[in-house]
This record gives C-alpha cells, sequence and structure tokens, in this order.
C-alpha cells in the first residue's frame, strides 16, 4: 500500500544529485569542533576547581569560617580547617536567615565554646518546639541530634582531638549554627563529639527550634535517607518551602534545614529522591 | 634507575606514536563512512529540511558533530546514530530559523532560485509544510523504511506515537493543496 508514497520519495529524493562528500572541510570542522569541545571541559573544570576553592570563603557567614580558621591557636599550623556547609535559608521576622553546619575536623578545646558561635545562654528555646528532639541531658538544644554523644548528625570520627572534651580517640566536632546578615547569632546545638561515625541507622531525626527571642522565626532541620535530595515543607498558611538536602562536611550525612516564620506551623513535610519521586510524607 | 627512565620514556613516546596511529585510522575510517554514505545522508536530509543547499549543510553540520565522538559510535549503531542525529539537528535548525523569523518577521524573502532544477518537488513541499515531527516520522517509516518501533527509538518516544504522527502526517498531506489529484495515487489506502 505505501509503495508508491515509497517510490514518490525516492523520485523526489533522487531529483538532483548531491555534490561530492566535502571530506576535508568536515574533518577540518569537526576537529575544530573537537578542539573547542576539550578547552571547554577543561575551562569547566578550571571553574569547578575555582569555584570549589571559593565558595567555602564566600558562603553567608565568612565570618564564621574565617574566625573559626583563625582559631587554630597553638596547633594553627596542623590543625585542618574547619568546613562550612548551608543547610538550607529563608526569610522569616524580616531578615534573611541561613543555617549553618560548621565540622571541625580536630575537635577545639570546649566544645561548648566552640569559635564564631556565641554561648549558649544567649538564646532561649523558641516559642514552638513541636518536635524538638532533646539530648541525653534533656534540653531542647538539638535540632537534628537526639542524644548526645551518639547523636544523629554524625562526623566521620577521623578527627585527631587536641583538647577538651572531645579528647576521647576518633572523637571530632560538629556544630550548627544560624547565621543572619553574616553574622552568627544562633547556636542551634552544641558541638557533637561522636566517635562511631555516621550510619544509616541515624537518619530520621527531625526537630524545629527558635531563633529568636522575640518568636519571629524557627529552624527546622532534618536529617533524611540517603536518596533524599530535596524537600518541601507545607505551612499552615498553605505555602510551601523547599530545600535542597546537603551533605554534611566530615560525614557525608545528609541533612537539611528550613526557616520557618515564627507565625506559622508546619503542617508537612514531604521528601523527594533525585527522579523527584516522592519518598516520605510526614504530617507534623 | 636510568634504564627504567629509558623505559618509561620510549614507552610514552610508543603510547603517543600508538595514539597517533589510533587517531589516524579514525580518520580514515570516519572518512570513508562519508564519501559513502554522503548522498544518501542528504536525500534524506533533503526530506527533511525541503532544500537541497540546506539539506547539504545540515548533513555537513551534522557529520562535523559527530566526528568528536567517532570512537565511540559502533559500526553496527552507526547508521542509526547518524539518522537520529540528523534528525535532532534539523529539530535545532528549525527552532532557530523560527527564533530568526520572529526577529525579522516583516524582511520578504527576495532570494530567486539559483538554477533552473530549485524548482521544489511537489511532494517536498507538501512534506516541508507538515510539522517538524511528523515530517521525521514519514521520512523515517516511509523512506528510510523503519519499523514502527524503530522509528520510536530513534525520535524517542512511544510506538504511539510514533503511529498517531504518522496518521495525522498522512492526512494533512491528503488534503495539501501540492498534492491535489495525486494524493490518492500516492497514499492510497494508507
Amino acid at each position: 500500500m505505501t509503495d508508491p508514497l515509497r517510490s514518490a520519495l525516492a523520485d523526489s529524493a533522487n531529483r538532483r544529485t548531491p555534490r561530492p562528500a566535502p571530506v576535508v572541510d568536515i574533518l577540518r570542522a569537526g576537529r575544530a569542533r573537537r578542539t573547542r569541545r576539550r578547552a571547554g571541559l577543561a575551562a569547566t573544570a578550571a571553574c569547578a576547581v575555582a569555584a570549589a576553592v571559593a565558595v567555602p570563603l564566600t558562603l553567608p557567614g565568612p565570618q564564621v569560617v574565617q574566625a573559626a580558621a583563625g582559631t587554630g591557636r597553638a596547633t594553627a599550623s596542623s590543625v585542618p580547617a574547619p568546613q562550612t556547609v548551608v543547610l538550607g535559608k529563608g526569610a522569616a521576622g524580616g531578615r534573611t536567615w541561613w543555617v549553618l553546619a560548621v565540622y571541625y575536623p580536630v575537635a577545639p578545646s570546649g566544645c561548648s565554646d566552640l569559635p564564631g558561635f556565641p554561648a549558649e545562654p544567649a538564646l532561649s528555646d523558641g516559642p514552638s518546639s513541636s518536635g524538638a528532639a532533646r539530648n541525653k541531658s534533656g534540653d531542647a538544644t538539638g535540632a537534628i541530634s537526639t542524644s548526645g554523644a551518639s547523636g544523629a548528625v554524625g562526623t566521620s570520627g577521623a578527627g585527631a582531638p587536641t583538647a577538651g572534651k572531645a579528647q576521647a580517640k576518633g572523637y571530632s566536632a560538629f556544630t550548627v549554627g544560624a547565621s543572619t546578615d553574616g553574622r552568627t547569632i544562633a547556636q542551634l546545638f552544641e558541638c557533637e563529639a561522636n566517635p562511631s561515625g555516621w550510619h544509616p541507622g541515624s537518619t530520621g531525626m527531625y526537630g524545629d527550634r527558635g531563633l529568636d527571642n522575640a518568636g519571629s522565626a524557627r529552624v527546622f532541620t532534618g536529617q533524611p535517607a540517603k536518596s533524599v535530595v530535596s524537600a518541601t515543607m507545607t505551612l499552615s498558611d498553605g505555602s510551601t518551602l523547599t530545600t535542597r538536602v546537603a551533605l554534611l562536611p566530615g560525614s557525608k550525612a545528609p541533612a537539611y534545614a528550613f526557616v520557618v516564620p515564627g507565625n506559622l506551623q508546619e503542617k508537612s513535610l514531604d521528601e523527594y529522591n533525585a527522579q523527584h519521586h516522592l519518598v516520605s510524607h510526614q504530617n507534623l | 634507575m636510568q634504564q627504567t627512565a629509558v623505559r618509561a620514556a620510549r614507552d610514552r613516546t610508543e603510547d603517543r606514536s600508538g595514539a597517533r596511529a589510533d587517531r589516524g585510522e579514525d580518520d580514515a575510517r570516519f572518512s570513508a563512512f562519508v564519501a559513502a554514505r554522503w548522498s544518501a545522508l542528504v536525500r534524506t536530509a533533503y526530506l527533511l529540511t525541503g532544500d537541497f543547499h540546506e539539506a547539504e549543510d545540515l548533513v555537513q553540520t551534522t557529520l562535523a558533530k559527530a566526528y568528536p565522538q567517532w570512537r565511540r559510535i559502533r559500526d553496527d549503531t552507526v547508521a542509526g546514530y547518524m539518522r537520529q542525529a540528523l534528525v535532532n539537528n534539523n529539530r535545532s535548525r528549525v527552532r532557530r530559523r523560527r527564533v530568526v523569523q520572529l526577529l525579522t518577521p516583516f524582511l520578504p524573502d527576495t532570494s530567486a532560485p539559483a538554477d533552473a532544477d530549485q524548482e521544489p518537488d511537489v511532494l517536498v513541499a507538501a512534506l516541508a509544510a507538515l510539522p517538524e515531527r511528523q515530517r521525521a516520522v514519514v521520512v523515517l517509516r516511509y523512506w528510510e523504511d523503519l519499523s514502527v518501533e524503530q522509528v520510536a527509538h530513534e525520535l524517542g518516544c512511544s510506538t504511539g506515537t510514533v503511529k498517531s504522527q504518522a496518521s495525522r502526517a498522512l492526512a494533512r498531506l491528503r488534503t495539501d493543496p501540492n498534492l491535489a489529484g495525486q494524493a490518492d495515487d500516492l497514499l492510497g489506502a494508507l
């Protein structure tokens, strides 16, 4: 049935004879394209390396990183610099908040006195702490952590501790803080000293905590399963917040944070994998 | 120590000359392919574009783009790869042209046919009036003689989409004024 169409197509296509194949031109163009492509790849790789070097220095809380790095004290030359990652950010109470996790490869002396963060008494618990996790001592300070020394936010355990309460073998330090306008003003939980490191069983830790005394903002942190790459939170007024999962320095454990306006409540939380398939849904 | 260094230098030289030989072999294989398949590719491109000069440009660009990947293309898949690349590059060409037309909507086309045999073929003109995807389905299905499954694979869509696009394309060809009086003969009971 299709033969007439096929033969008509063949007639049309064969009406003209193409010029001889410009093999040399094609080869020349192909080589030029390959050269450009390689140059582009090299430039991209160079940019990626440059960005990887530059990003830790230009994170919203540069003072945190620099201050922390500058407190190496007597062992500054041999102590690896702390690493900072942004777990999430958002606007609440008329300010933009960044939630930062700072990882100390080698625990500084005194976990409760981590450089760059004010002392815990400067803050009080937020007005709402639905689901706030509590550490061993019963303080609602752990937004991610659930139990002091074996907290869910793990660390590599490979650090070489120097002093303070992290002197036990294999311990390293970790802390999460919130920052606005580049200045850290809230410490969400204290340094964790975790000898066992992160393990899959430590996922599923969620909680929130007030960011200031006025109750204008809270931070909700989560430590999801490893397959989760993004999370969306629905608030009581129907609006949604979405954030990407960050890998915690040192442990590669996934974590994220939302900044929730103080006048709204968390309603539900959806977590998605890389294919944007729903991994979990929680009513909060 | 010195012997090791000499051996390493010799190995590097051999590696380099081996790589050069591989590249030369690839170039020879690529040149042979271009020489052998140029005409067929231009004809397919002609049916896709509706213009012989654009067809030659399209094939030349497609081959130049394929050259850097040539080493990774297997012999048994090269025909399909080139067909797919041709269709994709034609799609890009159509998009680019659409942008140009949007940016310069009022410039009349003053170009005259360069020679007599540029007079458009009625079937090619009718094909050119089809949407790009329907045209690709007709060309692959009825000119390249591929099965519905093969067309679906090359266009990256489902077999159902191929069937529906082919059906719509043939329906449009039947009512195309360029094919008035010939459509029934050409398309028969399709």
